[in-house]
């Protein structure tokens, strides 16, 4: 049974769907309408609200510059 | 260990797989067109330092970067030294829109690659890869992503790179 288990695991990881997209092929992902966002004047309103209450700013964009680390 | 266990480990091991490091490998050659339609070949600079580039106009740091390289080159091009810019954009006329922008083009060449044949040669990880090839096609250095403190590593293993044979 316990072979069973870790044989359905096994499968389960090697049939993910999820897959890696390089980073040369971003460009669509990259692109500024791929930013997941309401209104653009009202969440600059709601940034600028968030950055005066909690005293910083950024990391509020979802989008990737392609770099890897967005 | 029981061999469950092990299973188990073997399975995190091929999830958290991670790209070798090139880093004291051979540079694997290539050829392809420049932005003036000249053809070039990787192996035509050998005796140079390469500071191999990969960047789009897409790239937020790749935009960063893209004017350091420019003024980077400007400074040591009478050295042996070349940099070879790599774009990857889907869309020349991004590309171009991009370099246009600048009052000095760039005095390396730009290689177009818009069959993304080259970045899986080097298992890029991330945009902008700048990687340094030594005289002898080996790669020295790589760097991934661009920032402030870039500016003077790349000065420094420039310096080192051009002291070798």
């Amino acid at each position: 049974m316990r072979w069973l288990l870790l044989l359905i695991l096994l499968l389960l990881t090697l049939l993910t769907s999820c897959a890696t997209v390089k980073p040369w092929e971003r460009e669509g992902l990259a692109d500024p309408i791929m930013i997941i966002d309401e209104n653009p004047i009202d969440a600059g309103i709601k940034e600028h609200f968030l950055d005066y209450r909690e005293g910083s700013e950024g990391a509020t964009g979802a989008q990737s510059g392609g770099c890897g680390c967005g | 260990m029981k061999p469950g266990r092990l299973l188990i480990i073997f399975l995190m091991a091929i999830n958290f797989a991670h790209a070798g490091d090139l880093t004291g490998k051979a540079a694997p050659t290539f050829s392809a067109k420049d932005t003036k339609g000249n053809e070039l070949s990787l192996s035509d600079y050998k005796g140079k330092v390469v500071l191999l580039d990969f960047w789009a106009s897409w790239c937020v740091p790749c935009r960063e970067e893209f004017p350091f390289l420019i003024r980077f080159y400007e400074a040591h091009q009478k050295e042996d030294f070349i940099v070879l810019a790599v774009n990857i954009d889907d869309k020349e006329e991004n590309m171009k829109s991009f370099l246009s922008g600048f009052d000095i083009p760039p005095l390396f060449p730009v290689i177009v690659d818009r069959e993304k044949a080259i970045p899986p040669l080097y298992e890029l990880e991330s945009m902008p890869t700048s990687i340094f090839i030594d005289k002898n096609g080996i790669i020295r250095y790589v760097h991934t992503g661009f920032n402030e403190s870039r500016k003077r590593e790349f000065k420094e293993e420039l310096s080192t790179l051009l002291k070798e044979e």
